[in-house]
């Protein structure tokens, strides 16, 4: 029996190797990539570069267009992520401690139905409605829409975590006066805070990385990280240097996140998919 | 009242253009010859359902789905295996895993693209030092498809390994040690314990999938918009260029709505299945 328990962990730990380097080896790849010298980057079988070239790098952040698409992003993924998780803390609180069970139902079935059509169906509505209202191309459209894709998964994660919270505390606020609000905003928050930074990282995430409704509304000026990278294949020709350095300041900060913060991470994720 | 103003954004920002896509999908309306939508029409669906190419995107989705699922379920299931534990390492390891989930499908793809390289990409190179002539991933139509596959699972295998994992740390040690006593092999109990007791948590990630895999957009565009010719071109791209390109408005949002439909009837046959599984451990 050890000895049959021996061979498995050796071959274990071999595959987990061989696993964490499937993740990390592109990745590292990306970043050889954006450093790599013009001269090495086409139709060479060269993988390592042969010097640090930071010029790629220089360049993003020398020039005005690409820092407007970083503070695009910026501005978009925080100002969305803040209603959001508002908002959707908030209806969340209610749906549950309401008490028309058959209220509750609908609404949920409504935020569930939303959570998955694919997006796909509303993209040419948006772009129209977006037409109309003269919104196309500016950062508000995508903070709308960011914001009305991301409250359904947030109520219904909010709302697992808030059934976690005993309902002793907050009858307790309640008889001694306070207000459905104040019991809300004082008491049951700072109980689920962890819960609300854990949807709020979810809500970053997608929103910094949304590509389809970000790339059919904006044009020029509400260009987000996304989209640029996308389009440095596209219209420019193959700038792959460019484009490899672009992709590593838009994924670096994404990987601090997961690092830092992993514990939060998956437990939205995974009360996200059970839950809904 | 604290339902209220989300449910209100959600109204007015989802339920409006839902509708609106509903109602645009039986108008006649292209946007280069009018600026106003035209009459009320059948056509659209009739012409969707009539159309070859439309079809043949529904078949490119449908096959691209199918196979990155299955594998994804397999492999992310293994890989949650192989990282049961808590030591310090194996939780390192885990963080690492699931870093592809957190950087866009924009950037997965072009990475791909230079992974994919025919002559310098590193995984043909791989090829060749083992001797095996690397195809032509992204030019061949048979190849370009597998690579937005494994590009795809790449970055997606990493959900369905958490809620294997999630589902797996809650099996009672007590269970697999009685069997082990009792003689059991590693992969005895494998098949008896872990792959019956995780049946919710593979239903749940087909759900999820199915949907996400189906309507897959970003990475494709990054990866091969669609080609070489119209090999890759799913179904999201197919109504995307459709809308948005040539501005079939009412025709694009006439396909959205059949493969939607479609979509939420295998949807709602899994989600019939996954409440027979839980029945039948309550």
């Amino acid at each position: 029996m050890g000895k049959k328990v021996s061979v498995y962990s050796v071959v274990r730990i071999i595959l987990i190797c061989l696993v964490v380097a499937c993740v990390v080896v592109p990745l590292c790849i990306l970043f050889f990539e954006s450093v790599k010298p013009d001269t090495e980057l086409y139709n060479n079988p060269r993988i390592l570069p042969s010097k640090f070239n930071w010029k790629n790098y220089q360049a993003i952040f020398s020039n005005a267009a690409n820092l407007s698409y970083l503070k695009n992003s910026l501005i978009v993924t925080i100002v969305s992520t803040f209603v959001t998780v508002i908002l959707g803390s908030m209806a969340a609180y209610g749906l549950s401690r309401l008490r028309f069970g058959k209220m509750v139902v609908l609404i949920t079935g409504i935020i569930v139905l939303v959570r998955f059509y694919p997006k796909i169906v509303i993209v040419l509505p948006y772009f129209i409605l977006m037409r109309h209202l003269h919104l196309l191309d500016t950062l508000f459209a995508l903070i709308i829409t960011h914001t009305s894709i991301y409250l359904p998964l947030t109520v219904l994660l909010m709302t697992t975590f808030y059934q976690e919270v005993p309902k002793e505390i907050e009858e307790a606020s309640r008889i001694d006066g306070a207000s459905v609000y104040a019991t809300f905003f004082k008491i049951v928050m700072p109980i689920t805070i962890s819960g609300m930074a854990a949807t709020a990282i979810l809500t970053a995430l997608s929103s910094w990385n949304e590509f389809l409704l970000a790339s059919s509304l904006s044009s020029m000026r509400a260009k987000t990280i996304p989209i640029a990278i996308a389009s440095f294949v596209t219209d420019k020709g193959m700038d792959w240097g460019g484009m490899a350095a672009f992709s590593m300041v838009a994924v670096i900060p994404m990987i601090i996140v997961v690092f830092c913060t992993q514990k939060l991470l998956i437990r939205g994720l995974t009360a996200g998919a059970v839950k809904g | 009242m604290l339902v209220l103003p989300a449910l209100l954004v959600i109204l007015f920002t989802q339920a409006y253009p839902f509708v609106y896509s509903l109602v645009l999908s039986f108008r006649q309306w292209t946007l280069s010859e009018s600026d106003v939508p035209l009459g009320f029409t059948f056509g659209n669906y009739k012409q969707a359902i009539t159309n070859m190419n439309f079809w043949y995107s529904c078949r490119v989705s449908i096959l691209f789905m199918f196979k990155t699922i299955i594998i994804e379920l397999i492999l992310g299931f293994f890989i949650a295996y192989l990282f049961i534990g808590s030591s310090r390492a194996i939780k390192v390891a885990r963080t690492v895993v699931l870093i592809p989930m957190a950087i866009a499908p924009v950037v997965s793809g072009n990475m791909w693209r230079i992974l994919f390289d025919t002559k310098s990409g590193i995984i043909n190179l791989m090829l060749q030092a083992v001797g095996i002539p690397g195809p032509n991933w992204l030019g061949d139509p048979t190849w370009a498809v597998n690579a937005i596959v494994i590009a795809s699972i790449w970055q997606y295998v990493s959900f369905s390994f958490l809620i294997y994992t999630a589902y797996m740390t809650s099996i009672p040690n007590t269970l697999v040690e009685a069997a082990q006593i009792d003689g059991a092999t590693r992969w005895g109990i494998i098949k008896h314990i872990y792959i019956p007791m995780t049946m919710q948590a593979t239903l749940l990630i087909l759900i999820f999938r199915i949907v996400d895999a189906f309507f897959i957009f970003d990475q494709v565009y990054t990866l091969t918009s669609g080609g070489p010719g119209t090999a890759t071109q799913v179904i999201s791209l197919y109504i995307y260029n459709e809308g948005l390109t040539y501005f079939h408005i009412g025709y694009s949002a006439a396909c959205s709505w059949v493969v939607m439909i479609f979509v939420f009837i295998i949807c709602g046959f899994i989600l019939k299945l996954k409440d027979k599984v839980a029945d039948s451990y309550n």
